[in-house]
């Protein structure tokens, strides 16, 4: 395989990667470009929308690679993996170094998981101070925070095995929902307060965010597909706690 | 007061939260979850002062998206991890639960009340960051424009 067609691989992986982890359309755009450029394509011509990267690399001499690479998976936001992307093109468009290192250093990146532990702790703090400062006591923010590790454990587990997000939000909400409300039977708890705590957990924050981005910085479409999406996970969420609620009352 | 002290501490550690849940990189952690403190120290006083639930949050999202900004500057680091922490106390959670609890029992006019509240909510979030980030790409663009003609 040429080395042309080495870097056009190399440049998706990248996109792929800045995609999965939550960056805005724009920015896959520009690090593609920037980093085209400086490997040595004379035009580069990219297209991200938030399922699908479209990158042909123009060169000199009338030649020009192309390919396109799906994407499925529903981003999971990952601050760390983005800074280290952007700092890896940021020393690439100063100095482009060879497709070896450059391939390592992607790698080691991209191996970087966040651990399950750390995004239990992060979910628990979250849930049981918000809610506190949505007015609840004490009791409810560790109660929160008990079912806030078991939609944690959910996520990690549970998610991969589900068809979509729409879904699996759905069944965690309704788990989590059925969970706070059996407790409510045995202690007496702010049933209200708990739930706002649990939902702060799952709702999209950064795809509305982003979205809103997207659209205000031009690219249309794949703000208004992240924006669809994101309404349709908050609202399954709240037919997930609206059911269980439901049920809570019938019985 | 007592209330607001303890919301303001709860929306620190709530962003905080946030920060770990995102993987936000070690040493910025703590200017992220900063941002969520004041973001709802700007909201509570613009609250008190107007009463006005979409111009607050809109302010305060202002100001969280300003911050952001200028931090990334600062610690030459991707902006919106600074702004996503910190817009989290503004984030219309309850709103959006006592709507939807409330369309269970059928109750329409309290449904339309939060309902209201929430699309205020958002909005002035959205508002308020987008007109942030239409000038901070405008000084990026003029940035990068002069780094062209140099390099």
């Amino acid at each position: 395989m040429d080395n042309n067609e080495r870097m056009l691989g190399l440049l998706l992986d990248i996109g792929e990667v800045m995609i999965k982890n939550g960056s805005e359309v724009k920015r896959v755009e520009e690090t593609i470009t920037l980093m085209g450029r400086a490997y040595g394509a004379d035009k580069m011509d990219v297209f991200v929308i938030t399922s699908s990267i479209v990158v042909t690399m123009n060169f000199h001499n009338d030649k020009s690679v192309s390919r396109t690479r799906r994407i499925l998976q529903s981003p999971i936001t990952d601050f760390k993996k983005l800074e280290n992307i952007n700092d890896l093109s940021r020393r690439y468009c100063c100095d482009a170094f060879s497709l070896d290192e450059l391939e390592k250093e992607l790698k080691k990146i991209n191996n970087a998981e966040i651990r399950l532990h750390r995004r239990c702790i992060g979910g628990m703090l979250l849930t049981g101070t918000l809610t506190i400062f949505y007015g609840g006591n004490i009791k409810d923010g560790i109660i929160a925070m008990l079912v806030a590790l078991i939609i944690c454990i959910l996520q990690k587990y549970f998610a991969p095995l589900c068809t979509n997000t729409v879904f699996f939000n759905f069944l965690c909400s309704f788990v989590a929902g059925v969970l706070i409300c059996v407790i409510s039977r045995v202690i007496s708890v702010n049933i209200d307060k708990i739930m706002i705590g649990d939902i702060m957990l799952l709702i999209p924050g950064i795809a509305l965010t982003n979205s809103v981005k997207d659209v205000f910085v031009g690219d249309t479409i794949s703000g208004i597909m992240r924006l669809a999406e994101s309404f349709m996970w908050a609202g399954a969420l709240a037919c997930g706690f609206m059911l269980s609620f439901w049920i809570n009352t019938m019985i | 007061m007592n209330e607001e002290i303890i919301q303001i501490v709860m929306a620190f550690f709530g962003s905080l939260g946030f920060a770990v849940l995102f993987n936000v990189k070690k040493g910025h952690i703590v200017y992220a979850a900063l941002n969520g403190l004041l973001s709802c120290i700007v909201y509570l006083l613009a609250f008190s002062y107007l009463e006005n639930v979409f111009i607050s949050s809109m302010i305060s999202s202002v100001f969280a998206a300003i911050y952001g900004e200028i931090l990334a500057r600062i610690r030459k680091a991707p902006a919106t991890q600074f702004t996503i922490i910190g817009l989290i106390p503004l984030v219309p959670g309850a709103s959006l639960y006592y709507t939807m609890i409330y369309s269970v029992s059928q109750n329409w006019t309290k449904v339309k009340y939060f309902g209201q509240l929430t699309v205020e909510y958002a909005l002035g979030i959205a508002i308020g960051i987008s007109v942030v980030w239409a000038f901070a790409n405008m000084i990026r663009g003029v940035g990068v424009k002069k780094g062209n003609i140099s390099g």
